[in-house]
């Protein structure tokens, strides 16, 4: 395997997350999409590159004295040069969609951000109304001198700084002011001209600076922000309480070192190096931004505006068939495995789920693992009610989900009180599988019925992340099932998996092992076939596995929506793979792996990409598609995605390009999903199988 | 409602904790619904120390609990814990039991190494199709544990022996941790301390050896056929040899890196293999790996207990035939034992109902009408001491210590005349119970005090506070009529009734 792992077989990593951002942006500068969706795109690329940068950049500036090169040959200052070339490329993109394409377009349809200079004097007086009755109490205005140490800066909130001159001894100082959180960023203003106008609150604070600094006069000012690194270094081995270490380690985390400031493009040199001068950052890091600074505020514009026509066509999640004429969902299931696919199906069976558990005499435990809860989740609450019901209720909550860790102490903490039996995930392990187990007495013994999921238990965010699940009751699995909690609650050691495939284990070994399989399925002229749809495909022996499947002919489709390092199409390396990324209205994040088998199809779900930290730090689950009607729907989504002209940009050599429409039929997948669910869970028999599908549009000559 | 109920079953190991979760419905079916394992390293630490530390026995704890919290996810009430050589052996055995029961609740009982392997045995019976034929046809049982091995043999369907040799999978390794640390070839060790043994062993139980089956259970059993990538319980036993030659060559760091085990566990397979192997060396024999363990003995002794099932081999019978078995080896005169057993049950038939006695106390009683006379072979006047020390050290397969210190005593006291020291200790329950089959025993071995057999049959009844044995006998019994009248005074004594003999 080592003749395909050298460097030039690799894409970067950090390169092919930013392509991957780049191609979120062309979202944003599709005039396909109904404009306000193009806006919360926009949003998007925002809150990825501040995620992107905590946590990938942060990793790599604390490596950076190490000279260690990664799979594809950078070292991590080359990587950071690179980074920092590409991202200000993308800032000045993302900068441009905003001001050039998307304001103007949002003003065109009666929406408008304004800036305070435009505002007229009915809107200054309101605005000038709302600062000293909102905005004005909540302010904590600090001047920097040598009795007055800088302030804490916090990680990702706006400031705003001034140079500002003594009324009386004319001397300059520094003063800065913080954004605070708890005022909403967009204030709606009253308007004339346009059925939606609002101001952001950086925007007013600056304008009324001088109240806040009476004895001073301010001389010119700035708003910025800085990024500071959030990856939280925990030493479990020697932490006796997991739950308080993560607690400390957040509260270090807000002192973490600056990895990158934004500051208005007009921000004047005295100032920068004022502000620079103690925030110590790299001049590479140092955005000018000519815009609003962190357009996520973009989302906020979204919710406020109540124009139909301007966003995607409302669509209601189905609820299944079989479920929707069931009295009972356990006795549903007992008759066959159930499938669901969000968000075109409705989440709400999950959630009922657990909900019907919680109350029901028969039922006598539930287990769950929880990775990301939304914030007020009924799942919390089911759990709850059962357990004042007195059922044994078994959760693990990880605590180290990453930007989750403090909502997770709270939920794991909540629960507790509950008398919920609380695990706090593995040493030194994430726990990123899904999966709920409901035992339960019934007449003629202990059922055990699972759900088993690609995505997290969030019903908020299973809204638009698509995501695939099953519930089922067949022993094998219940098994299995109850072999994972008990491994996870602690010392019990599973003898053997019937069914289910776990990480980081068994994982690994298991998907080479059916890589080599085709291979050799395709070196005796037999078929070969792989497709596997996942987030990111980044472990280079598993790309090596790819490529060398490659060479004996297997064919392979590969469907990642995020970073992608193997390197499709390459002559006498990939030919026989092909690279794909669906960006649409919903974040694809199904994870399926397809193996033909010679003909005898092994399809499954899991948890995991094909991710070092997910094959080996990571306790995930993959699970058999068994039920045949289940597996045709599965490969019927990935013919779909496959198919896929619209929502496509496909890879060669490390270049995304969008799909040649030329020919083909416009097929959105992600649309003919959402038609197809309507249309099953319409359908008066269930079983019928829809295969075709309307285009969307004529194909072009 | 239900029609069934959960039963749960731990087993605390030599080298792991396990808890079974059965779900038992009235008619007798058995399916295993929830099956947890921990390791824990007990036996390496008592086997080397001869105690618990208190750290081992919070981890003992730590992982009980876990259990408890799985057994209270299906509302499981009914359980059996037993725990096995690595904590019976264990000087502070009693405290570790109390600080279990303090912590999590579990009331824990010691199984002697024949309780446990009894048990063996009644799940094998339950869950092997087999079974009866492979007795029938003769086998050799070896049910290897860290702690010990232990050899049955069958044949035509009667227990012949059960040998416990202290060779234990994990024992050997211990009792060895010395030396190996001076020598590189753990492998060849391991081979020259056992095969004296085995040699032995071997020569002294299989001169003639007429079993075509070899049933393998215990430790390693699912290792050997997970390597051996065994598909069904039944292998040839060249299969054994050639996985035996193959982790000889490759030694324990190849093997245990090939096979994705610990070198501790490659170990433990190597002297488990060698082991298995020295009683499998013939080729073309039948080895049978069935996948069960102690937990599916606990099941079918709460099975028994509950009276749902039974296993169609008959267990007591066992104990009956390896009594003969090593009795016989003290030149015991297998007529007289014949009639005591028969004048014993009479006897009991007719008062047990009265006096509370229960069908195993019968057991209890035959066996000790067996052993009784075996001191004979060394010393004619006092063979009741002597008889007390055989039954002592020659501990039988289904029966608990507890069982065996009373079979003794009652053997012991056969003559009326209650001196033992620990007997002094024991409950008052206990002492009543002794009491009362010896002087049962003794009434019983009066009636053929000359070994002669005059009296062919008795019939015993109980009427107006005497019991009456009515015997059967064209001969002149005036010397058993002796006996057994200066007898019955020790029986009046002990049951408050009068005992009288009527030809």
């Amino acid at each position: 395997m080592e003749k395909y792992m050298i460097p030039e077989n690799y894409i970067n990593r950090e390169l092919s997350w930013l392509d991957f951002n780049f191609r979120i942006l062309n979202e944003a500068r599709d005039k396909n999409h109904p404009l306000l969706e193009r806006v919360k795109f926009l949003a998007i690329t925002s809150s990825n590159l501040d995620e992107f940068y905590m946590v990938r950049v942060a990793s790599l500036k604390n490596v950076i004295s190490n000279g260690k090169r990664d799979v594809s040959g950078m070292t991590a200052k080359e990587q950071l040069k690179a980074i920092s070339e590409k991202t200000h490329r993308f800032v000045d993109m993302q900068y441009s969609t905003y001001s050039r394409s998307l304001m103007m377009l949002l003003a065109k349809n009666g929406i408008k951000i304004t800036k305070y200079g435009e505002l007229t004097e009915k809107q200054r007086a309101f605005v000038s109304e709302y600062f000293h009755n909102e905005v004005y109490p909540v302010l904590t205005p600090m001047a920097v001198d040598s009795s007055r140490p800088f302030p804490l800066i916090q990680n990702k909130v706006l400031n705003i700084c001034a140079l500002v001159k003594n009324n009386k001894s004319d001397d300059e100082g520094f003063v800065t002011v913080a954004v605070p959180a708890i005022c909403p960023r967009v204030i709606a203003v009253p308007s004339d001209e346009y059925s939606y106008e609002f101001i952001l609150i950086e925007d007013i604070i600056r304008n009324f600076l001088h109240e806040l600094f009476t004895s001073y006069k301010i001389i010119n000012s700035c708003i910025y922000r800085v990024m500071r690194d959030a990856d939280i270094a925990l030493d479990e081995d020697d932490s006796e309480d997991l739950l308080e270490e993560i607690r400390k380690n957040l509260k270090q985390r807000e002192r973490s070192k600056v990895i990158r400031l934004e500051v208005e493009e007009s921000i004047s040199s005295d100032l920068l190096k004022k502000l620079n001068g103690e925030l110590e950052t790299n001049k590479n890091d140092i955005y000018y931004i000519n815009g609003p600074i962190d357009l996520t505020f973009l989302n906020k514009v979204y919710s406020q505006v109540k124009i139909d026509e301007l966003k995607y066509k409302p669509y209601t999640p189905q609820i299944p068939k079989r479920l929707q004429e069931c009295e009972n969902i356990f006795d549903e299931i007992k008759k066959g495995d159930i499938f669901m696919h969000h968000p075109y199906y409705s989440f709400k069976p999950v959630t009922d789920f657990i909900e019907t558990a919680a109350s029901d005499e028969n039922t006598l435990a539930i287990k769950m693992t929880l990775y990301r809860v939304s914030g007020n989740s009924p799942i919390i609450k089911s759990l709850e009610k059962a357990a004042q019901n007195g059922k044994a209720v078994t959760v693990l909550v990880e605590l180290k989900a990453r930007f989750d860790e403090g909502n997770n102490i709270y939920w794991a903490e909540k629960l507790e009180k509950a008398g919920c039996h609380v695990i706090y995930g593995l040493l030194g392990l994430k726990t990123h599988s899904k999966i709920t187990e409901i035992i339960r007495r019934e007449e003629g013994g202990i059922i055990k019925y699972v759900h088993l999921a690609t995505g997290n238990y969030n019903d908020v965010t299973a809204n638009f992340y698509t995501d695939m699940g099953i519930f089922t009751c067949k022993k094998e699995f219940g098994d299995d099932s109850g072999a994972f909690f008990n491994m996870l609650s602690g010392f019990c050691e599973p003898k053997k998996w019937n069914k289910l495939i776990v990480a980081p284990i068994w994982l690994r070994e298991k998907t080479q092992g059916m890589i080599m399989r085709e291979i050799k399925h395709a070196e005796n002229g037999h078929s070969a076939r792989i497709i596997a749809k996942m987030n990111s495909l980044v472990d280079p022996q598993i790309i090596a596995y790819l490529y060398k499947a490659s060479c004996a002919g297997v064919k392979i489709d590969l469907i990642v929506r995020g970073i992608c390092m193997l390197r499709a199409g390459v002559k006498g390396l990939s030919e026989n793979i092909s690279v794909r990324s669906i960006t649409g209205r919903y974040l694809e994040h199904t994870r399926i792996y397809y193996f033909y088998n010679d003909g005898e199809e092994n399809i499954f779900c899991a948890s995991a990409d094909w991710m070092n930290r997910n094959l080996n730090k990571r306790v995930e689950i993959m699970f058999p598609i068994e039920d045949e009607i289940i597996k045709e729907k599965i490969k019927d989504v990935l013919d779909m995605q496959l198919r896929d002209t619209l929502r496509s940009s496909v890879q060669i050599d490390g270049v995304y390009e969008k799909v040649d429409l030329r020919g083909k039929i416009k097929l959105d997948c992600q649309e003919a999903c959402m038609e197809e669910a309507e249309r099953e869970c319409r359908a008066e028999n269930s079983s019928e199988k829809i295969t075709t599908f309307i285009p969307r549009e004529k194909p072009e000559e | 409602m239900a029609k069934f109920n959960l039963f749960a079953a731990i087993d605390i190991g030599s080298s792991r904790l396990e808890l079974k979760i059965f779900q038992l419905t009235k008619e007798g079916g058995v399916s295993v619904i929830e099956n947890c394992e921990s390791k824990l390293s007990i036996g390496k630490e008592s086997y080397h120390s001869g105690k618990i530390s208190y750290e081992l026995a919070s981890e003992i704890c730590a992982c009980l609990e876990n259990f408890k919290r799985v057994m209270r996810d299906y509302n499981v009430t009914e359980y059996t814990c037993y725990a096995t050589s690595a904590v019976r052996e264990a000087s502070n055995s009693e405290y570790i039991r109390d600080q279990i029961f303090i912590r999590t609740g579990l009331k824990v009982e010691i199984a002697s190494n024949e309780e446990e392997r009894f048990l063996y045995l009644k799940a094998m019976a339950f869950n092997m199709k087999d079974f009866d034929s492979i007795i029938e046809d003769g086998a050799v049982i070896i049910d290897l544990s860290s702690g010990s091995l232990q050899v049955t043999s069958y044949e035509k369907s009667e227990l012949k022996f059960s040998q416990n040799l202290p060779l234990g999978s994990l024992r050997i390794i211990e009792l060895m941790s010395e030396i190996n640390n001076n020598t590189i070839n753990f492998t060849k060790l391991l081979q020259e301390y056992t095969a004296n043994i085995m040699e032995i062993y071997r020569n002294s139980f299989f001169t003639d050896p007429v079993y075509k089956n070899i049933v393998l259970i215990g430790t390693q059993v699912d290792n050997i056929k997970r390597c051996m990538g065994a598909e069904s319980d039944l292998v040839r036993s060249e299969k054994i040899e050639k996985l035996y030659n193959e982790i000889m060559d490759k030694g324990v760091y190849d093997f245990s890196d090939e096979y994705d085990m610990s070198y501790e566990e490659t170990k433990q397979l190597m002297s488990a293999l060698i082991l298995y192997r020295g009683f499998s060396v013939e080729k073309g024999k039948n080895i049978y790996m069935p996948d069960i363990d102690f937990t599916d003995g606990m099941c079918v002794e709460y099975l028994e207990k509950k009276k749902v099932t039974h296993t169609r081999h008959i267990f007591t019978n066992d104990v009956f035939t390896s009594a003969l078995y090593y009795a016989g080896k003290y030149k015991i005169n297998k007529k007289h034992v014949e009639k005591t057993v028969s004048y014993c049950e009479e006897i009991f038939k007719a008062i047990s109902k009265k006096f509370g006695l229960s069908k195993f106390d019968l057991v209890l009683l035959k066996v000790a009408a067996i052993y009784a006379k075996t001191g004979e072979y060394m010393n004619i006047n006092e063979y009741n001491v002597y008889s007390y020390n055989i039954k002592r050290s020659n501990k039988l397969l289904g029966l608990s210590d507890r069982d065996n210190k009373i079979i003794s005593l009652v053997v012991l006291f056969q003559k009326g005349i209650f001196e033992n020291e620990e007997y002094n200790f024991m409950t008052k329950s206990k002492k009543l119970l002794i009491a009362k089959l010896a002087s049962m025993l003794s009434l019983a071995l009066s009636l053929d005090y000359e070994y002669k057999q005059k009296i062919k049959s008795i019939k015993a009844s109980l009427k107006d506070g005497t019991m009456t044995i009515s015997c059967n006998s064209d001969k002149d019994i005036t010397m058993e009529e002796w006996q057994f009248n200066k007898r019955a005074e020790f029986f009046e004594e002990v049951f408050g009734i009068k005992a009288r003999l009527k030809k």
